[in-house]
């Protein structure tokens, strides 16, 4: 209990810090979205500096940074400066489109990433296999969603729809699951007490399961947690590509536009993503792990 | 036809030399054979051969027949535990049934309940070699393969476990093939003995310097520390009192040896003058200011000192982790090859291992502690003659101090050092050494 209170402080601290980072990095980027609306000779800089004042974009940044907090814990998480809409209101239905791909493709990639691993470290085909793993965990999505598109246009499919994305987010994380479990479990039956307990005779699902599994369970529960938001922000580039309608093509046109409002909402949301992904899997580990949960008495 | 078998056997790694001169051993229904020689001669090695525990990369030569069931007693206690399951749950795992696991726990004197439920690192190095034991009796074995099985004991339980064993194999007809570097245990045991060779290597010995007068460079002051189970809500409850009330003084350059039974609370006393563990009350002060707390200060090298190294690592690496000027020239001083600083630390034998964990120990302290938590139980007299000589032309060169945790006074001896006696959390006697 006390772990987990410490553990979860510990991630809410993660937050604050990355906020104010983040706060202070759109304040050294140049400009903001009424820059470019300066160069148009029927806006006059009065006006430009008016909506500037209007939007708050003239204070200092603490007091900016306070307001925004203090806006953010009332729920309201500003308005977007293109559109003029709540930003919440702008991401909530692109944040289901993204968890409509991003949710089926991490079950599938941890669900053939784990059976292939295990299959590949069983049946000692690692020395074959892992190469091509590493080289396909290499490849950038850009790369491989385009090749991907490239041959669905070739082969005259549909290529509207979820399939697609999903299929491709599901190819840029699996490699990474295959090679971990793989190497892990490879590691997990050379490891002193899985050869003893196998000398002695405990063999098959036994041996599987309460010894090699629970060895090589570890580091595996840890990536699960960052393969969590690795999944969503590789999903942005998936997404762009594709077309599908979530928070990447969102972000990349806030990007442009500099959009801030939008562009700063959705990287807190990321790293929110990411802190309780990882506070899950410490959680996980902590009740796994006897070491981590037990002093030690002697 | 014998029960063993092993014709010419030999083992060998890639592109090295074999690692002993081929082995022919017979034995037979309850015939017993010691294995003697110092530490890196090979008989780990041999004796993971015989149970089939070679790692891949091993050549094997020669042939080995075995008939029957073998109970294997591994010499690294530690790393032969899942750490994820209880004690209970890994020997019930061999014996099939609770009851019998706690009557072969109590065979060995483990018959308190906290056993049963205690994960492995929360036993202590010698009661983890007592599971160990119990492991190899509850397969019912026709051959019992012990790996220095009584390396990490004090001498009473050393003799109560022999006796055990001894036991064990009049009873069931068991033979035994045993590794050890204390020959008394083979006389015990009533066994045959096959030496293997030694390795022999250069010394070189240190420059030595006058002793400086003693200042006091610790002060300890009424020290209490009592350990409670933790379980998921909170809940604490005290479980053991392991210091009670202790205090003590280290002069710089002074040799000190805390001797006393197991579970006294020695190397909590140890584990809490080097920073590893909180203490509920008292003081622990360090007068002249030898340094900034921190690695110049104070050193601790763990029961199992090869245990502290990545097997992946060169000897160099090991080494220059610890302080960024070493080089091949330190490896005399605990009397390995020069050569040698580019092996990888897995490649050595237990005893080099741990000659290397305390020489790395050494390497970034100044004038201040080092501490040795039983850290020389399990080595042959050769390993730890070389250990003993390194230590002293420390204390000369550089007025380090040293603690050490023992149940060896030959060890206390050897270093001319003050003796303080631990029982039941308490200091109970401080003889001087005339």
């Amino acid at each position: 209990m006390i772990f987990f209170l410490w553990r979860s402080l510990a991630s809410l601290a993660q937050l604050l810090v990355l906020s104010v980072l983040l706060f202070l990095f759109f304040r050294v980027l140049p400009g903001d979205i009424y820059t470019e609306q300066l160069a148009d000779p029927q806006a006059s800089r009065q006006t430009v500096e008016a909506l500037r004042e209007a939007a708050g974009l003239r204070n200092s940044w603490p007091h900016r940074y306070r307001d925004w907090a203090a806006s953010c814990i009332r729920g309201d998480l500003g308005t977007s400066l293109a559109y003029g809409i709540p930003v919440s209101r702008l991401i909530a239905p692109r944040i289901q489109k993204t968890l409509e791909i991003a949710v089926p493709a991490l079950v599938l990639a941890w669900l053939l990433g784990t059976g292939g691993g295990l299959l590949a470290a069983r049946f000692r085909w690692t020395m074959t296999l892992d190469p091509g793993a590493a080289a396909a965990a290499m490849i950038p999505d850009v790369i491989a969603v385009s090749l991907m598109l490239w041959l669905a246009v070739w082969a005259g499919m549909r290529i509207t729809g979820a399939w697609l994305p999903i299929v491709g987010l599901t190819f840029s994380l699996l490699p990474v699951v295959f090679l971990h479990v793989s190497q892990q479990v490879r590691q997990a039956r050379e490891l002193a007490f899985v050869r003893i307990a196998e000398s002695r005779g405990i063999s098959g699902a036994r041996l599987w399961l309460r010894f090699i599994l629970r060895a090589a369970a570890n580091p595996l529960v840890s990536l699960a947690g960052l393969s969590v938001a690795a999944t969503i922000g590789s999903s942005f580039v998936v997404e762009a590509l594709t077309g599908w309608p979530g928070l990447g093509p969102l972000f990349l046109e806030a990007v442009q536009a500099r959009d801030y409002p939008i562009v700063q909402t959705i990287l807190m949301l990321l790293a929110a993503v990411l802190a309780l992904s990882n506070l899950a899997a410490d959680l996980v580990l902590y009740r796994l792990d006897p070491r981590i949960r037990l002093p030690n008495e002697s | 036809m014998p029960l063993l078998e092993l014709r010419d056997l030999s083992v060998r790694y890639a592109g090295r030399q074999p690692v002993f001169a081929p082995v022919s051993i017979a034995l037979e229904n309850g015939e017993r054979l010691g294995i003697a020689g110092e530490s890196g001669c090979g008989k780990t090695t041999l004796l993971k051969a015989v149970a089939g525990l070679l790692p891949a990369a091993a050549t094997v030569g020669g042939s080995r027949t075995i008939r029957g069931r073998i109970g294997y007693i591994p010499q690294q206690a530690l790393a032969s535990f899942s750490p994820f399951l209880t004690v209970g749950e890994q020997i019930t795992e061999l014996t099939g049934s609770a009851r019998r696991t706690a009557d072969l726990l109590a065979l060995v004197g483990l018959d308190s309940p906290r056993f049963l439920q205690a994960y492995p690192h929360q036993l202590s190095g010698g009661e983890r070699q007592r599971v160990l034991m119990v492991q190899a009796f509850a397969l019912h074995p026709s051959l019992i393969v012990a790996d220095e099985p009584t390396a990490n004991l004090d001498p009473d339980r050393e003799a109560a476990l022999l006796e055990l064993l001894d036991r064990h194999s009049l009873e069931t007809g068991a033979a035994i093939l045993v590794a050890s570097h204390r020959e008394h245990v083979f006389r015990k045991l009533g066994c045959r003995m096959l030496r293997m060779t030694p390795d022999d290597s250069p010394a070189a010995p240190f420059a030595p310097r006058d002793n400086v007068p003693r200042q006091p460079l610790l002060e300890v002051r009424r020290l209490t520390k009592t350990f409670h189970r933790r379980d998921w809500l909170t809940r604490t409850r005290p479980v053991v009192r392991a210091l009670d009330d202790v205090s003590i003084e280290i002069g710089a350059g002074e040799c000190v040896v805390l001797y006393g039974p197991s579970g006294a609370g020695k190397s909590t006393l140890a584990r809490c003058i080097a920073g590893r563990e909180r203490w509920d009350s008292g003081s622990i002060d360090w007068p002249t200011g030898a340094g900034a707390p921190g690695p110049r200060r104070v050193q601790l090298v763990q029961q199992e000192p090869s245990e502290s190294l990545n097997p992946r690592i060169s000897v160099g690496d090991a080494l220059q982790e610890a302080c960024s000027e070493a080089d091949r020239e330190w490896l005399p001083k605990v009397r390995l090859p020069r050569e040698w600083i580019g092996r990888r630390t897995g490649e050595l034998s237990e005893g080099q291992r741990a000659r290397i964990a305390i020489l790395r120990a050494a390497a970034p302290l100044q004038n201040g502690l080092l501490i040795l938590d039983e850290s020389l139980a399990g080595l042959d007299p050769t390993n730890r003659g070389h250990i003993l000589f390194f230590l002293r032309a420390l204390q000369q060169e550089r007025n380090l101090s040293l603690l050490l945790v023992t149940h060896d006074l030959e060890v206390a001896a050897a270093l001319n050092a003050r003796v303080v006696h631990v029982a039941a959390g308490r200091i109970v006697a401080e003889p001087r050494n005339a």
